[in-house]
């Protein structure tokens, strides 16, 4: 048994702190997912029904291949984007009820950190999730064209970043009113409306068209299209354009939902309901 | 600041400057005029969530305290007195409304990031543990968040699973392990980062009273050896005094009394004789004597419990009883327990009313 220890404060600068907590709660996601393995393995089989879904219905409607290629990728990324945007909130809520909110943010790190560093795991997880949708999409006979993946990968991982920061709005929201879905369900439901995953945006009446401007959904939906399938459809933004678009997306609306969280938790914590 | 070096040879910065309760004592934790008033939510924000509060709630109104290197202070008092509040504003989960406090010579206000680095939490339940992952998992998530390296926790674990008496059990799952041994783990997680400070809330709560008196002896061999400034708050009394500590009884957001336990005693404890006769009606025919000569007792089948006078002591009480003095089988003092003592010093006051915070 060691003697006395003199106390100690770490230097550490805001990256470290920013590596050391994504790291501790990744691993923490993998050991827990590790002790579930069967519903690890039944989260990501539950991937084929939908699939299955919508290649028994372009086939009943006689839709063809190309619309099931349109439709499977239009849902394979809302899928995986649902998981960056609820994860957020969810976990952090999780931790509020359970009483175990307090026991994270005793923990030397920023506390607005803390939440980013707990989706992290399920966003990559969701991104997979995409991946294994479109995956199975071409075993039903999807044509895609496979060698513009990389670029598909950078786009949708682009657009979980951006799912993230808009979590980052509804946390704010959840910390201060005990609450997030009701800012998700809007913008999850508005997203799905708008986002094109079984239509175009150009089916839209102009008056609702313009929203679909404002949610990363539609510009990572438009673009995988564009780079995934053997007949892009007419009237794509081109990937260039959507990369430059989301990049730009990501950083205001980070910088804007951090903003926003850390003064939601600061004013919780100075009215004294941060962990109830 | 100065620069310190561990044995693991990483070099650190070590906060020097104390706060102005500290001058000539090694004091760790220090609070002056702490007062922290929950108010309700803004109108505004009741449209979303409903506030529990309608008026204001003065949590804690002008605490002092000072906890030095090596020492304990008990926090005692009934729900709502202001101990959680207390525990809370240390570690930065909420910021007082005015008076100041430091932890080793960091600002409770501005530094509270840096405060828990120095000050480790143990919550009084067992979900703040991960339950599905070992209890070197569990470790390994704290360490990581303090900025631990690997080559500290390569040392560091072991050493505080020894501590807690929990080698063996470091690759155990959580789950599996007894409510005394997850106690202990919450201590060694607390531990885990070399503290100046410990705040343990309720340590014992949900353990037994052996596992407890292990836990309390664990902790006070580690408040001498790790020089540790530990507040701890516990409704079990009789492990309190066990600890003989320094106490701080407070209620209503109030200091009702700070110091130590033998100080209290001396300062408030009535002691009271118990003298047992050969019958019972020699008992009662006592109890009647001396109530009737000022003092006060009660009888009960062939015992008398006669509260010791201030001034005589027990001459008092055997003038009183004459010629029954000589039918007294057996006689012995009874110490005033904890309970009773602490409930006259709440007693000593009037009580405001009880808040429901």
């Amino acid at each position: 048994m060691s003697g006395a220890r003199a106390s100690v404060i770490r230097n550490r600068g805001l990256p470290q702190k920013v590596l050391d907590t994504f790291g501790a709660y990744i691993r923490i996601d993998i050991v827990e997912d590790w002790m579930f393995p069967l519903s690890l393995v039944l989260r990501y089989m539950a991937v084929i029904f939908p699939v299955l879904l919508y290649f028994f219905q372009s086939l009943y409607l006689d839709l063809g291949p190309d619309q099931f290629a349109f439709m499977v990728i239009g849902i394979s990324v809302t899928a995986g984007l649902q998981d960056a945007l609820t994860g957020l909130t969810g976990r952090l809520q999780f931790a509020q009820e359970r009483g175990t909110l307090e026991t994270y943010m005793v923990e030397p790190v920023p506390w607005a950190i803390i939440p980013l560093a707990m989706n992290i795991w399920r966003s990559l997880s969701g991104a997979v999730l995409a991946c294994l949708m479109v995956s199975v999409g071409a075993l039903f006979g999807a044509p895609l064209d496979l060698s513009r993946v990389p670029l598909a990968l950078t786009i949708l991982f682009l657009g979980i970043i951006s799912c993230n920061a808009i979590g980052t709005f509804a946390a704010s929201f959840l910390v201060l009113f005990k609450r997030g879905e009701p800012v998700i369900m809007i913008y999850g439901l508005a997203a799905g409306v708008v986002g094109g995953s079984l239509f175009p945006p150009t089916v839209l009446p102009g008056w609702l068209r313009w929203l679909s401007y404002l949610v990363p959904h539609s510009y990572v939906i438009s673009a995988e299209r564009q780079l995934l399938m053997q007949v892009p459809p007419e009237g794509g933004v081109a990937p260039a354009i959507v990369i430059g678009a989301l990049v730009v997306f990501c950083i205001v609306a980070s910088a804007s939902g951090l903003y926003v969280f850390d003064k939601s938790l600061n004013y919780a914590k100075r009215l004294g309901i941060l962990g109830v | 600041m100065t620069a310190d070096t561990t044995k693991t040879g990483e070099r650190f910065e070590m906060p020097t400057g104390q706060g102005p309760l500290s001058a000539g004592r090694n004091e760790v934790i220090g609070l002056s005029g702490l007062t922290k008033t929950y108010e309700p939510t803004p109108k505004w924000m009741r449209a979303f969530a409903r506030t529990h509060i309608r008026q204001p709630v003065k949590a804690l109104d002008g605490i002092d305290l000072s906890v030095s290197a090596g020492e304990v202070c008990a926090i005692v008092g009934p729900n709502g007195a202001g101990k959680t509040t207390m525990f809370k504003i240390i570690v930065g989960l909420t910021s007082p409304t005015s008076g100041s406090g430091h932890v080793s010579g960091l600002d409770i206000c501005s530094e509270s990031e840096q405060i828990r680095q120095v000050v480790g939490w143990m919550p009084s339940e067992d979900r703040s543990l991960l339950m599905r992952a070992t209890v070197k998992e569990n470790l390994l998530l704290h360490g990581r968040l303090q900025g631990m390296t690997k080559r500290e926790f390569v040392n560091r674990i072991p050493e505080v699973l020894e501590m807690v008496n929990l080698t063996a059990q470091e690759n155990s799952v959580v789950v599996s392990l007894s409510a005394g041994m997850k106690a202990r783990l919450r201590l060694a997680r607390a531990l885990l980062p070399a503290p100046r400070a410990l705040i343990l809330d309720e340590p014992t709560g949900a353990i037994d009273p052996v596992a407890a008196h292990g836990l309390l002896n664990l902790i006070t061999d580690l408040v001498q050896k790790e020089q540790l400034a530990v507040l701890i708050s516990s409704h079990r009394l009789e492990e309190i005094e066990a600890l003989k500590s320094k106490a701080l009884l407070m209620s209503d957001g109030h200091v009702k009394y700070d110091g130590d336990l033998d100080t209290l005693r001396n300062r408030w404890e009535q002691t009271r004789l118990e003298i047992t006769f050969s019958k019972s009606t020699l008992a009662y025919s006592a109890e009647t004597r001396l109530n009737s000569n000022g003092l006060r007792a009660s009888a009960t089948d062939k015992t008398v419990e006669c509260l010791l006078p201030t001034v005589g002591g027990v001459g008092v009480v055997f003038a009183a009883l004459g010629e029954l003095s000589l039918s007294v089988e057996h006689l012995r003092e009874l110490p005033m327990p904890l309970r009773d003592l602490i409930a006259m010093v709440y007693q000593s006051e009037p009580q405001e009313q009880r808040r429901t915070k």
